[in-house]
């Protein structure tokens, strides 16, 4: 393995590029991943009508169930889930390793 | 260093003999025993080796599927003993000629065979799944992929 390619530690969440479309949830073969979402009507100037966008309210790994597969991270087609090398996220409970989208996206600026 | 193995197919009469004539050859160490539930078929699958020089030969029998049983290998190769119980456990296959032992990772008297394509997986029945939201507005999608309708027709 190359030095570029991270290793299979944590999962990173960029929110912004999520457009809860639901293709992780799906395939995820362990059911780890559970996502909200609610459609909000955005006009801009010169549509014609307001555009429909999903907005992301709630996206959670549970990393007592991941099986660090990377299915999701493949299958995301606007790569909004990526492999990040921190790995210091033990958890006493079951609901510390429920991490929700403030957490997971907070893997993503510490680079591969 | 991973080579591919070729698969000899072996009936079913004739597995102990195609086994010890893989000892024969110098491949005298069980690596694994399986057995892989294709739902047409149920195969058992065994991987010996030859430690020497890391030779191997991989040998594969058809079962019937109604009523799956096999010769144990266990007299000439020991190492198969742990694969073998396994194997029944988790396939359901009755393993001929060896000493019963109690169950191995199965709670005693539970004959479900998980490993089996026709076992339904009760987990996956009963837990919610958190792909059933739709935020796209199509139609719902009933089942997740994975479970089987049949699965579900009892409860």
């Amino acid at each position: 393995m190359s030095d570029s390619t991270p290793q299979r530690n944590v999962i990173a969440l960029l929110p912004e590029a999520c457009t809860s479309c639901m293709v992780c949830v799906r395939e995820c073969p362990s059911w780890c991943i559970s996502l909200e979402s609610h459609v909000e009507a955005v006009s801009e100037e010169g549509a014609r009508r307001p555009r429909t966008v999903n907005v992301l309210d709630e996206f959670t790994i549970d990393y007592g169930l991941c099986m660090y597969c990377g299915i999701c991270i493949e299958t995301c087609p606007f790569d909004a889930l990526a492999w990040r090398d921190s790995f210091d996220y033990s958890s006493g409970d079951r609901q510390g390793l429920r991490q929700d989208a403030v957490d997971l996206s907070r893997w993503w600026p510490t680079g591969s | 260093m991973t080579q591919t193995t070729a698969i000899i197919d072996i009936a079913a009469d004739e597995w102990v003999a195609a086994c010890t004539a893989s000892a024969a050859r110098g491949c005298d160490v069980v690596d694994w025993l399986t057995a892989v539930d294709t739902l047409e078929s149920l195969f058992v699958v065994v991987h010996v080796v030859d430690p020497g020089s890391s030779r191997s030969e991989m040998l594969r029998c058809e079962l019937d599927s109604e009523r799956p049983e096999i010769e144990s290998i266990t007299s000439w190769f020991p190492g198969a003993d742990w694969h073998e119980r396994e194997t029944h456990e988790m396939f359901g296959i009755e393993f001929l000629g060896r000493s019963q032992t109690n169950a191995l990772l199965m709670r005693a008297g539970d004959a479900s065979s998980p490993m089996r394509k026709t076992a339904a997986l009760d987990a996956r029945v009963r837990t919610p799944w958190p792909g059933q939201e739709s935020t796209t507005g199509r139609r719902r999608q009933k089942l997740p992929p994975g479970v089987r309708a049949e699965w579900t027709r009892d409860e």
